[in-house]
């Protein structure tokens, strides 16, 4: 994992609890003081840690704390750290996400270590079918807190829900449902 | 068709191109555009003239028209849109439909974010490049960021690492190097000596002779301020042009650059100078004294070895007498170094029995009769021959041997006097007692080797210096004491040289004393009348009383004549093996008479 992912759950730990919480999560996982730079690849099992040890401290699921942490990257370190680069996904969550796999692969060009996950998208009746797909295991919940953030960052509502999750055979499903869209059909019945 | 014609449907023009034009050749109006050019134009394009669009930058040419387009197909156009200022690059290409299509890409600065035109990725072809040169660039940043970030740690830890490195050379008390500090910048001193051999360096080392009393007797914080003290004036005597570090406790050196030897000799002056200075707090004057080995270093030293020999040089200094300045010189070291073989040597004879009591016969002045020997010990150290007494005496002494070295010979005098008894000669011996066999197991131990060998105790009289005594008067009167009871006499040698104390003799059990040979050789009428007086206050303590080093006749009749009981001195017979001493007797008895 590039160092900007750890950097961006430090960041999103000493902005919710404090520099001396941030401490205590860093020493419990074992990582040492200097922090970590965006541009270094490190390995999988340091992330791992960081969510373990900030779940531990903070109290809080490990599963809340990946959330959190999605919704923090795109809103904060997407948003912020790589505006230039997070503009170029779109003006609306839809277009954002069916071109995710077109931007990991550019990003890819930069970011040769990268194990970038891919995302499918495939519009359904009424809903969109979101295929992630990742070496990784146990990321899901983050993925539940990047589509949570995309949604406030283009001030869209939708109802996200993680429907399969991953197997050994099987990749994780979330549907997405537009809340407003639905709202709006809803008052049409009711009209 | 032309042989390189390709078909293309508009709809694949559209997804490779998004950023393309299609121009009519004939009224060269803008037929359609991509969906990424159609962001950046403005929205009433197709009513607009081409040259109201663009503005032709590269080639060269006055304005952009079909005729100018067709005569330059080959080439690489620029265009700038005229109401964003918005750069294109790309080529023309001639159509089947009397068209030309423009395919082409924006030239955007790699900081730009496209954004701000309006673009996402959607819009670019796969192949455009515009997209990567915009994520390269931010990947740039945040690996200069990075850099950034790494270099100042490692300034950061190079600084952690000076701050270390400082606190790890210097002594934190007197805040001048310490022997780690010392020793670091000694050796780049030494190094740059070895490329400027006129120079001459000078390595001192010192001590404060009285530094422990100053502790003991006014405290440590006292003791610490004399030692700030004692850096502050090193520190001031060599300046800039010199080094002073402290090695420990009260040890502090000093290295310092002169310009000849005789400069040499005045800085060490100066430097002992500068420390032997009172030291003044408030009401409180403290003498500072130090001692001080001093050292020429050479090129070829060493810090080890400079350091080594003003070591060599201090402690020898010392060895003779505290404070002032000992010079290091080969010589000095040839005899350091013979001293120390010479030691070894030693505590090897001690170990090995082989140090051999000489006799000196003492006589009965009144009959002339043969009563004794002085036991002498003496050392044949092989090919170096003959070793002076005092000189091994002193080397035993700072072997911590004297003890072993008291008891040879006391128990090899008692075997030689034992074989005297057994031929019915019935001699006493006097055997020497140094200060570190004073101790209440020398009672028993005497004793001891006495009976062993079943020999009276009046036979051996046990001789102590004044020294001895005063060094700890109570012990030596305890173990007198022991040993008169066992009947073993103890005199006081050297008498008349040291203290002489008459309450040594007033207060003490001994049973004699032994007058020193200083006195006996002095003709002069004072001392002589001094001579008698001893002999006459003697006689009347009812002590006996021995007079050593009777060099000539005179000597001896004028102790005759003053009533001295015993004598001893080459003029009667000099110290010699058992053997040599039995041939002598003959000669001694005619003397004597």
């Amino acid at each position: 994992m590039y160092g900007m992912v750890n950097r961006a759950i430090e960041d999103l730990v000493v902005s919710s609890a404090g520099v001396e919480v941030w401490n205590e999560v860093r020493q419990a996982a074992d990582v040492e003081p200097d922090g970590f730079l965006d541009s270094a690849s490190y390995d999988d099992d340091v992330t791992y840690r960081l969510v373990a040890a900030a779940s531990k401290v903070l109290q809080q699921p490990a599963e809340d704390i990946l959330r959190a942490f999605g919704r923090h990257w795109i809103l904060y370190t997407g948003k912020e750290g790589w505006a230039s680069v997070f503009d170029l996904g779109g003006d609306n969550m839809v277009d954002f996400i069916n071109g995710l796999d077109n931007m990991h692969a550019r990003v890819q060009i930069a970011l040769p270590d990268a194990q970038m996950p891919q995302f499918s998208v495939v519009e359904c009746d009424g809903y969109l079918e979101l295929t992630y797909r990742s070496i990784r295991t146990g990321f899901a919940p983050m993925v539940l807190g990047l589509l949570d953030g995309l949604a406030e960052q283009f001030d869209e509502s939708w109802d996200i829900e993680h429907v399969v999750e991953k197997t050994e055979t099987q990749d994780d499903i979330f549907h997405l449902r537009n809340s407003k869209q639905t709202g709006q059909i809803d008052e049409a019945d009711a009209a | 068709m032309p042989h390189d014609a390709l078909t293309l449907s508009p709809h694949t023009v559209e997804a490779l191109f998004p950023f393309h034009f299609l121009l009519g050749c004939d009224d060269e109006q803008i037929v359609s555009v991509g969906l990424g050019l159609r962001e950046l134009l403005p929205e009433d394009y197709s009513s607009l003239a081409l040259d109201q669009l663009f503005e032709i930058i590269r080639p060269r040419n006055d304005g952009l028209t079909v005729s100018i387009i067709k005569q330059h197909l080959r080439c690489s156009f620029i265009l700038k849109m005229k109401q964003s200022n918005i750069m294109l690059r790309g080529q023309f290409l001639v159509t089947m439909e009397n068209t030309v299509l423009f395919i082409g890409s924006i030239v955007v600065s790699a900081s730009n974010s496209l954004d701000k035109y309006g673009l996402s990725l959607k819009m670019f072809a796969p192949f455009d490049l515009t997209p990567d040169i915009v994520i390269m660039h931010k990947f740039r940043e945040i690996e200069l960021a990075d850099r950034q970030k790494r270099s100042e740690r490692l300034s950061e830890m190079s600084r952690s690492h000076d701050e270390l490195n400082v606190h790890a050379n210097t002594d934190e008390l007197t805040n001048v190097p310490n022997r780690r500090g010392f020793w670091r910048k000694g050796e780049s001193v030494l190094k740059k000596l070895r490329g400027n051999e006129p120079a001459k360096l000078l390595l001192a080392l010192m001590d404060l002779d009285n530094f422990k009393l100053i502790n003991d007797h006014f405290g440590h914080e006292t003791g610490d301020d004399v030692l700030r003290e004692f850096a502050a004036r090193l520190a001031q005597v060599v300046g800039s042009k010199g080094l002073v570090g402290r090695l420990g406790g009260d040890e502090f050196v000093v290295m310092t650059e002169s310009i000849d030897r005789h400069d040499l000799h005045g800085t060490a002056i100066q430097i002992l100078n500068a420390v032997n200075r009172p030291f003044t707090r408030e009401n409180l004057q403290l003498p500072l004294r130090a001692s001080m080995g001093v050292v020429e270093v050479c090129a070829t030293d060493t810090m080890e070895s400079a350091i080594h020999h003003a070591d060599v040089a201090m402690y020898e200094g010392r060895a003779n007498g505290c404070g002032g300045i000992f010079w290091y010189s080969d010589e000095f070291s040839k005899s350091v170094q013979d001293k120390a073989e010479m030691m070894v040597r030693l505590e090897k004879a001690i170990e090995s029995n082989s140090i051999e009591p000489h006799f000196q016969p003492i006589i009965d002045l009144a009959t002339s009769d043969l009563v004794g020997f002085e036991a002498l010990a003496r050392w044949n150290d092989g090919e170096r021959g003959m070793v002076r007494p005092d000189i091994f005496i002193g080397l035993a002494e700072e072997l911590g041997l004297l003890i072993e070295l008291d008891m040879a010979i006391l128990t090899k005098t008692l075997d030689q006097l034992s074989l005297w008894h057994g031929h019915g000669k019935m001699y006493c011996v006097h055997v020497n007692v140094s200060a570190a066999s004073i101790q209440q197991t020398l009672i028993e131990r005497v004793s001891d080797e006495l009976q062993r060998r079943a020999i009276d105790p009046k036979h051996l009289i046990l001789e102590l210096t004044e020294t001895t005594i005063i060094e700890n008067t109570d012990l030596v009167r305890e173990v007198i004491k022991g040993l008169s009871a066992h009947g073993i006499k103890v005199q006081l040698d050297d008498f008349g040289t040291g203290y002489s104390s008459l309450s040594h003799i007033r207060d003490l059990p001994v049973s004699g004393i032994k007058i020193d040979r200083s006195f006996v050789g002095d003709t002069d009428g004072k001392a002589r009348k001094v001579l008698h007086s001893v002999v006459n206050m003697a006689l009347d303590l009812d002590l006996d009383i021995v007079a050593e080093g009777i060099e000539e006749e005179e000597q001896l009749v004028f102790l005759k004549n003053i009533r001295c009981k015993y004598a001893q001195g080459f003029y009667i017979g000099k110290p010699g093996t058992a053997d040599v001493c039995e041939q002598l007797f003959p000669q001694l008895i005619k003397l004597a008479a």
